[in-house]
C-alpha cells in the first residue's frame, strides 16, 4: 500500500482510502454536511430500499439516517469512515423498522448442502449480468429472492457486492466478526444463485 | 449429512469461486433508483427543524446552567448570613432623627428615673404615653 496514493487493494477490490473518502467531511460544518448528503443519499437509499418492503419506508428511513447523522455530526470522528458510519445508522434503522412492524429479524438458516455447492461451482457462460437483468422476469425473481432473504444475509450481500464495502468495514458496520461476514456472504450468494438458477439455465 | 456450519470459516478461495463471483457481478449490476428533488427539499426542511431544536436545546442548557448558578449563589449567601449570625440592621425612621423628639425622649426618661427613685414606681406607662404624644406631634409637624 502506498500512503501517497489514494487507493489500495484488498483482495480483488480497489478501495478509497479513508482520508480521501472523508476529505470533505468537517464536523460541524453545514456545507460539509450538505456535500455528504449529495454524495451518499442515493447509495444509502439503494441499500435501504432493498432492506425494507416499500419505497415509501425507504425514503423515510433514508431521511432519518441523515437527520440522525446531523444530530451527531458535531461528535463525528473524521478519522472514521463516513460511509461505514452512515450504513451503520441505516442498518440500525432498518432493523428498528422491521421490529416495529412485528416482522423482527428473520433467523438465518446457516445450513447448505455441500452438494449444492459442488453443483453450482462450475463456470457458466450463461451468467451474463447485463443480459440477464434485461429480462423482466429475471429481475423480478432476483428482487423477490433478495427480499425473501433474511436481513442478516441481505445486509452483508448488499454492503459487499453492491456498495463495495470491505469485510472489515462490514464487520464494523454490523458489529460482527469478519469470519461471520464471510460466512453470511457465501450463504447469501448461494441462496440467490439457487433462486434464479433455473431461469439462467433455461 | 455433512452441512456447512455457522462457526465454519469460509475462506477467500470459496468466496472467489466462479459461482460466487457470478452472483456478485449480478448484484453489482442491479440498477439504482434515484431520490427526487422533492425528497431532498423535504429533508432540508427536516434538517432545519432539527437545527432549530438543537439551538433551543443549547440555549436551554445555558439558561438552566445560569439559573442553577444563580440559585446556588443565593442559597450560599443566605447560608453564610445565617452561619455568621449577621445582625439585621434596621434603618432608623427619619422621624426619630428629629432633635426635638430625641430631646423630649431623653427628658422624659430622666424624669421617669427621678420619679422612680423617689416613689419606687415604674415609669414605663408614662414614658410610653409621652413618647406616643411626641410622636404624634412630630406627625402633625411633618
Amino acid at each position: 500500500m502506498n500512503a501517497n496514493i489514494g487507493t489500495w487493494k484488498i483482495g480483488t477490490r480497489t478501495m478509497q482510502t479513508r482520508s480521501e473518502e472523508n476529505e470533505f467531511i468537517k464536523p460541524g460544518s453545514a456545507d460539509s454536511f450538505a456535500k455528504m448528503i449529495d454524495t451518499y443519499q442515493n447509495r444509502v437509499f439503494g441499500f435501504v430500499r432493498r432492506m425494507v418492503p416499500t419505497g415509501e419506508d425507504a425514503e423515510d428511513i433514508t431521511q432519518e439516517v441523515f437527520i440522525r447523522a446531523f444530530q451527531n455530526f458535531d461528535r463525528y470522528d473524521a478519522r472514521a469512515s463516513v460511509r461505514t458510519w452512515l450504513f451503520r445508522i441505516a442498518y440500525n434503522l432498518c432493523v428498528d423498522r422491521a421490529r416495529k412492524s412485528n416482522r423482527g429479524l428473520q433467523q438465518v438458516s446457516l445450513q447448505i448442502s455441500p452438494d449444492i455447492e459442488e453443483e453450482i461451482d462450475v463456470p457458466d457462460t450463461r451468467w451474463q449480468p447485463d443480459a440477464l437483468l434485461e429480462d423482466a422476469e429475471f429481475r423480478g425473481r432476483l428482487d423477490k429472492a433478495i427480499g425473501l432473504m433474511s436481513e442478516k444475509l441481505r445486509s452483508v450481500l448488499l454492503l459487499h457486492d453492491k456498495e463495495d464495502l470491505s469485510y472489515e468495514e462490514i464487520a464494523t458496520t454490523l458489529n460482527i466478526p469478519i469470519g461471520t461476514v464471510k460466512s453470511r456472504l457465501f450463504l447469501a450468494r448461494t441462496q440467490l444463485q439457487n433462486a434464479v438458477k433455473d431461469l439462467v439455465e433455461n | 449429512m455433512n452441512y456447512f456450519r455457522k462457526d465454519e470459516v469460509v475462506d477467500d478461495a470459496q468466496l472467489s469461486s466462479a459461482s460466487q463471483l457470478n452472483v456478485a457481478s449480478l448484484i453489482k449490476s442491479l440498477s439504482d433508483e434515484e431520490l427526487s428533488i422533492s425528497w431532498r427539499s423535504e429533508l432540508n426542511v427536516k434538517l432545519m427543524a432539527a437545527r432549530q431544536a438543537k439551538k433551543k436545546q443549547r440555549v436551554a442548557k445555558r439558561v438552566f446552567g445560569w439559573g442553577s448558578s444563580l440559585s446556588f449563589g443565593v442559597a450560599a449567601s443566605a447560608y453564610m448570613m445565617v452561619m455568621t449570625n449577621a445582625t439585621t440592621v434596621v434603618a432608623p425612621n427619619s422621624k426619630l432623627e428629629s432633635p426635638s423628639f430625641a430631646t423630649e425622649l431623653v427628658r422624659t426618661h430622666q424624669e421617669s428615673v427621678v420619679l422612680a427613685s423617689v416613689s419606687g414606681t415604674s415609669s414605663l406607662d408614662k414614658e410610653t404615653s409621652i413618647s406616643e404624644d411626641s410622636y404624634n406631634q412630630q406627625d402633625e409637624l411633618l
